[in-house]
């Protein structure tokens, strides 16, 4: 990722202003292209957000975050979007935590004079209360000690936030080893898994459990590989870490599924983006293999992490799916005949019912329990897709 | 995504090899920035009547502009700082550039640390390189682009072995990134000039190259012999598509400075260079991808199949979904279509694959658009069918119109019921009025015409436009001139219907050619001179002879001394007597219609001053004729003259006065003449109709030779009698 590395060392030292314009071209690019990569050059890039801002108050902060979250949403939907929600809910925890502490401490008349609608001096309380909060300074009954008792909460905010910031972006980067140690649970000696392409989280979900017990790896292949691509890792990588592993590796065509279906005990897929309705984007082909397993009644385990998971239904997510080049399918042939089309996307949408079981960083769920985890990770407010 | 390496295994092994042991070394200059010169201006006129508005570079490919491919690609490959060069239009490109995101002073956002527009009064690329090393602006490795360049490709792989093959050896100092088009023609592929590689596999060095021109007389490739006895491996390739982007060392500056003559980076700089191995002992690479994509749109062919590639997603990311280009919404929706905010399409009208609507366009009941790019703004009126055609921002097109596979540029207003045929290029604010029928091969504009540097507005011509129409249908003087045919480029499809490109017997080289030739009819008397012979001819030296020459003629110098330059010319490349009767004859064509164009001097005494130079006259007897001075030697010079004289002005009267001199100085005999004239007659309808005209004019030679001969023989007869 040598773009994610020189965009991250520049974001120390660059302007804010070049590192967003920076990120969207990456994204737009194509530069930023692995879901881990676009989260954690987002995340970084909010973190910094935070703690350059200027603010005074959680609701400016929110504001600032919206406005390049918007920008870089524009860029690049999926996982940009859940990261800037994350950060979006998380400021919105801590401010809430503050109030509460404030409310706490706050006496009854405060309490009475915001009944009656007169902003309150000696408190952050108005600041949430109101949509738009009046500022203490403009009221001009502000004194200096309210002042800088402000300014201290808001530093005190804005050091919170960027430490969570910084929880957040942790967990992303765990959350591939998380899922990953869910495994030994999920195979069980002897069995035999069926993958599809050479995704990497697959990969440290097979190798984990290989360290517990040996069992068998179908590997389907679809052509055109490099289709699948952003979040893949080499082919012939992927095969030998699992045969170096102890484990028997068959690699097999797509065409093959229905002939290897009968033997597989389960199928381990990993997802690119998850909706709340619980159907995800996979790797082009990868339907195909669910549904086979389906017919067979074979469960489908799908691999994410918590980050991927959207408010996004069906029809937002098919809308996400990108179109690539042809070049991959029909190779350097100079132009497609008048009638010829090439449909050459790069993601496919698996309904939620040809799904088992999500494994996420946070355990095991059923997809339509999915909801929960949005709920859980999301504010309502900012469930708008263009925030 | 790794690229694949070219073509030979050799190219795969022996660069990483070599990067490693400059490993070190290429870690240091990491650091070093990369910078990058983007030639905006080609300084042609491939794209009139467009460009007599609109800077080349700014014309809008899939609604962006076509520079911001290039700033984009170079922004991907971590470019630092940019020079821009352009010739026509200036400050329209400086103000332009200033206002978007790139430009670093008014945006802290741009990835480039410096962006420069250059200001000079260059006339041509060479100039402009010229000036950029004058400059000193250039530290290290740079990157040389045009302005219309269209990738997506990571330069990365290609810098890195750049940067490995200079460490290792200083004379290294370019490398052009070429891109295979694999197994069938693509459609970027030039058509008018095809560029000819001659390669070593084992480490992708660039031995020779040379342009190929679909009218010339044969298509051999001239390889130095030294070539073949160096390299044991050689791959001499026409399947490349040549996208311009160069790797090159400040060395290279530093030899365009050195030659003063060179114009244009391939069929001068890289020739030349390549040639001067020997001297210079300068090395150029070749990258050869094949798996991304890269191409440039340079004329108004590859301008439709670069848009082509884009509607088809080959350029990816570089679509209009991407939304590169700032201010853009485009989603790409199911078939293909790419629509912006705004779009209001009506109920009824069918919006075909491979579409791109851009914001605020409407497209009202019954339409039919397909494989086509609609601007922003535009208004497309009721059961109007649009297909394979570029449409720009603002026009408007009224209902019951036809446009196929044309370019209309901005504010441009078609009216009902028109039609707008194939090929057809309408510019800038044309308005086309109902019921007309626009030619394909029409090129209308607005534009004020350029009379003695004074500008004045054209009347509408309503023959083209119609009644309240404006417009009128653009005509480029100097293109007839171009040496380069422009008459490839300057029309948006390719074809050779008025060109007659097949043809052996044109045997002028690519310089000399002025479009449109005439047909040349394939059916020749058999006495004639053999198609072999002449196909065979060999065309560097026929070249190498003809500058010779003219330079003699031109000084006015001895031919004692070029006739021993010339018979060691002909010694070394073994040329037949054919080819050496075909340069003579070339060479003193060339000059009499130089000196009848430029120094405005009569037929007559033109040719008596060509051929007026000292030793001209035994020269061409002992070289051109042959000592023993046959008939059919005589013949076949005429011969040459007469063809030679088919594409230059004034043909005729220069050949009846070159007859005419030339048998005043005894160097073509009576009979000679008589021969040619009677086997050209003897053709009749077979006859090659430019032939024809041109030896129109020595009739009256003729007549009058004939007259002589008949005296001549009363005479003899007389004599007999007298005997």
């Amino acid at each position: 990722m040598p773009y994610l590395d020189t965009f991250l060392k520049a974001l120390k030292t660059r302007p804010l202003e070049w590192s967003i314009e920076n990120l969207i071209s990456g994204l737009k690019r194509r530069q930023i292209r692995t879901t881990m990569s676009c989260v954690i050059a987002t995340a970084e890039l909010l973190i910094v957000v935070i703690a350059r801002s200027k603010m005074r108050s959680a609701e400016e902060l929110l504001i600032e975050i919206q406005e390049v979250g918007q920008r870089l949403i524009e860029a690049k939907e999926m996982v940009v979007g859940n990261i800037v929600r994350r950060f979006l809910r998380m400021i919105r925890d801590e401010a809430d935590e503050d109030r509460n502490d404030d409310v706490r401490d706050s006496n009854f008349a405060a309490s009475y004079a915001v009944t009656k609608g007169t902003p309150l001096q000696n408190s952050l309380f108005d600041l949430f209360s109101a949509s738009n909060p009046p500022q203490p300074t403009d009221t001009g009954r502000s004194s200096p000690q309210d002042q800088s008792n402000i300014n201290a909460d808001a530093e005190a905010l804005q050091a919170e936030a960027v430490d969570a910031g910084q929880e957040i972006l942790d967990e992303v980067k765990q959350s591939e080893s998380n899922i990953a140690g869910y495994a030994p649970e999920h195979i069980l000696p002897n069995e035999t898994i069926l993958t599809h392409c050479h995704n990497r989280i697959v990969q440290r979900f097979l190798l984990k459990a290989a360290e517990k017990s040996k069992f068998s790896v179908i590997v389907i292949e679809s052509h055109p590989n490099e289709l699948n691509g952003s979040d893949d890792v080499d082919a012939a990588a992927f095969l030998k870490s699992l045969a170096d592993a102890g484990l028997t590796v068959i690699s097999t065509t797509d065409g093959g599924s229905w002939a290897m279906m009968p033997k597989v005990d389960r199928v381990v897929l990993a997802a690119r983006a998850v909706g709340s309705n619980g159907g995800c984007l996979v790797s082009v082909g990868g339907p195909s293999v669910a549904g086979v397993a389906k017919f067979h009644g074979k469960p489908v385990i799908v691999l994410c992490g918590v980050h991927m998971i959207s408010s996004a239904d069906q029809i937002e997510l098919e809308s996400m799916i990108e179109h690539g080049s042809p070049e991959s399918i029909v190779g350097n042939t100079g132009g497609l005949p008048p009638n010829h089309d090439v449909e050459t996307i790069l993601q496919q949408y698996l309904p939620p019912h040809r799904i088992n079981l999500y494994i996420t960083n946070l355990g095991g769920y059923a997809p339509s329990y999915l909801y929960r985890l949005v709920s859980d990770q999301y504010s309502s407010k900012d469930s708008n897709p263009r925030l | 995504m790794s690229q694949k390496s070219g073509k030979g295994a050799g190219a795969g092994t022996k660069v990483p090899v070599k990067g490693k042991k400059g490993g070190k070394k290429v870690e240091d200059e990491r650091e070093e920035t990369l910078q990058a010169v983007i030639l905006a201006d080609s300084f042609e006129t491939r794209f009139n009547p467009f460009t007599l508005e609109t800077p080349r570079c700014l014309l809008p490919l899939a609604n962006t502009p076509l520079i911001e491919y290039t700033l984009e690609f170079l922004a991907m490959s971590s470019v630092a700082d940019i020079f821009v060069y352009c010739g026509a239009h200036t400050e329209e490109v400086e103000r332009y550039i200033q206002a978007t995101k790139w430009y670093p002073p008014n945006s802290i956002a741009s990835p480039f640390n410096t962006l420069e527009i250059v200001k000079t009064t260059a006339r041509s690329v060479g100039d402009a390189l010229r000036d950029l090393d004058a400059r000193d602006l250039i530290t290290g490795d740079f990157l040389l682009v045009h302005g219309d360049l269209v990738s997506n490709l990571p330069i990365d792989q290609a810098l890195a072995a750049h940067r490995a093959r200079r460490t290792a050896d200083k004379n290294a100092i370019m490398t052009i990134v070429l891109r295979d088009e694999g197994l069938e023609p693509q459609r970027e592929h030039s058509k008018g000039i095809a560029p000819v590689f001659v390669l070593d596999p084992t480490n992708n060095r660039c031995l020779h190259y040379e342009e190929m021109h679909p009218l010339q007389a044969n298509k051999y490739v001239n390889i130095d012999p030294d070539l073949v006895k160096e390299n044991t491996e050689m791959e001499i390739r026409t399947d490349l598509i040549d996208c311009g982007i160069d790797i090159c060392t400040p060395d290279v500056l530093a030899l365009w400075a050195e030659s003063f003559d060179y114009e244009v980076p391939r069929r001068h700089f890289l020739h030349g260079v390549l040639k001067d191995y020997e001297l210079n002992g300068k090395t150029i690479h070749t990258e050869i991808i094949e798996n991304r994509y890269a191409a440039r749109a340079s004329n108004l062919q590859s301008y439709d199949a670069v848009s082509k590639d884009v509607l088809e997603r080959w350029t990816f990311p570089f679509v209009p979904d991407s939304n590169l280009f700032a201010g853009q919404s485009y989603r790409y929706g199911k078939g293909g279509i790419c629509k912006e905010n705004g779009v209001v399409l009506s109920r009824t009208c069918n919006i075909g694959k491979r579409t791109i609507l851009g914001k605020d366009t409407r497209v009202e009941e019954g339409s039919k658009v397909s494989s086509s790019i609609i601007g922003r703004r535009c208004t497309i009126g009721k059961n109007v069918t649009i297909k394979e055609s570029y449409i720009w921002d603002d026009v408007t097109i009224g209902d019951g119109s036809t446009v196929e596979r044309a370019i209309i540029a901005n504010k441009a207003i078609v009216g009902q019921k028109s039609h707008i045929r194939p090929g057809a290029l309408v510019s800038y604010g044309v308005h086309i009025d109902g019921n007309q029928e626009v030619k394909g091969s029409s090129r209308i504009t607005r534009a004020k015409r350029r009379k003695n540097s004074i500008e004045e507005e054209v009347p509408p011509d309503p023959k083209i436009v119609g009644e309240t129409g404006s417009g009128y249908a653009f005509e480029d003087k100097d293109e007839v001139s171009d040496d380069e045919a422009t008459a490839f480029h300057s029309t948006l499809i390719y074809s050779t219907a008025h060109l007659n490109i097949s043809t052996e017997s044109i045997s002028t080289i690519s310089s000399e050619i002025s479009a449109p030739s005439p047909a040349t009819s394939r059916s020749r008397h058999s006495s004639f001179i053999s198609e072999d012979s002449e196909s065979c001819t060999n065309e560097a030296f026929h070249h190498d002879a003809v500058e010779g020459l003219l330079g003699t003629l031109r000084e006015n110098g001895d031919f004692d001394s070029a006739k021993l330059e010339f018979m060691g010319l002909r010694l070394s490349n073994n040329a037949t007597d054919q080819q050496i009767r075909r340069a003579i004859a070339v060479a003193f064509t060339k000059r009499i219609s130089q000196l009848v164009e430029n120094d405005k001097l009569d037929a007559t005494k033109a040719a008596a001053q060509a051929f007026g130079v000292s030793g001209a006259d035994r020269f061409i007897k002992n070289v051109a004729i042959g000592d023993d001075g046959s008939e059919a030697d005589q013949v076949d010079f005429i011969y040459r003259l007469q063809k030679d004289l088919v594409h230059r002005s004034n043909g005729a009267m220069i050949l009846a006065a070159v007859s005419q001199r030339l048998y005043q100085m005894e160097i073509l005999e009576e009979k000679a003449f008589l021969k040619w004239w009677g086997e050209s007659e003897g053709l009749g309808e077979g006859e090659d109709d430019g032939m024809k005209a041109v030896r129109g004019k020595t009739k009256v030679f003729i007549d009058w030779l004939e007259e002589a001969e008949e005296e001549d023989s009363d005479e003899d007869e007389d004599d007999d009698e007298s005997d």
